[in-house]
């Protein structure tokens, strides 16, 4: 099971934290969110619009990386600054 | 050295903890950043979200870049995160140089980064309730 965190509004949306497996090898980091988000069409235009940024493992990462099941997978608003 | 906190800061201690660090340094330049309280908006108080390592390793990135940049005897940045009410300090950035002109424009590029690109999402907290910003 991949770890999913939310971060800012996303958190107040989606919960701090989710878990979901990955399908299988060469499943994208776009493709599980979409998939986890599911039915819920008002989230996954939230996890796929403008300036959402994601990381892997505290690595910043593009939408398209692989990832697995032991990844820990940060969801992130635009940045705002303190 | 770079610190996120849940707790108050007191940027004079931490000034003189800097500055006992940078000996040798010819000049030494610090900001601090105060939460707003604007008149008639309500607000009471930010809350800070962040990704602990990831927002830590971003912003030691940034203090890398300024060492490159610039020659830098040392650099502290410490910033508050969760609630920090109205008055309170939410960050201090200092940077210490051989000349002015290094330690100030060090300086100015840090708290720029942390001001806008650093990875925090902030809510404001008001008496009618709270907001994303």
């Amino acid at each position: 099971m991949a770890r999913v965190i939310f971060y800012g509004r996303l958190a107040d949306r989606a919960g701090r934290e989710r878990r979901a497996p990955v399908a299988g090898q060469g499943e994208t980091l776009r493709h599980f969110l979409t998939r986890m988000a599911g039915d819920d069409a008002e989230l996954a235009a939230m996890l796929s619009g403008q300036g959402i940024n994601f990381a892997v493992n505290d690595s910043i990462a593009p939408p398209e990386t692989v990832i697995g099941d032991a990844d820990e997978i940060a969801v992130m608003p635009p940045f705002s600054g303190g | 050295m770079i610190e996120l906190v849940e707790r108050s800061i007191d940027p004079a201690r931490l000034l003189t903890a800097f500055a006992e660090r940078g000996a040798g340094a010819g000049a030494m330049v610090s900001f601090t950043g105060i939460v707003r309280g604007e008149g008639g908006t309500g607000v009471e108080a930010l809350f800070l979200d962040h990704a602990p390592v990831l927002t830590a390793r971003e912003i030691e990135r940034a203090a890398a870049e300024a060492r490159n940049r610039w020659r830098l005897v040392g650099s502290c940045i410490v910033h508050r995160v969760g609630r920090i009410a109205v008055g309170e300090a939410v960050v201090f950035a200092a940077t210490a140089a051989a000349h002015r002109r290094e330690a100030f424009e060090a300086c100015d590029f840090l708290v720029d980064f942390l001001k806008t690109d650093a990875p925090f999402w902030k809510k404001e907290i008001r008496r009618s309730g709270e907001a994303w910003i």
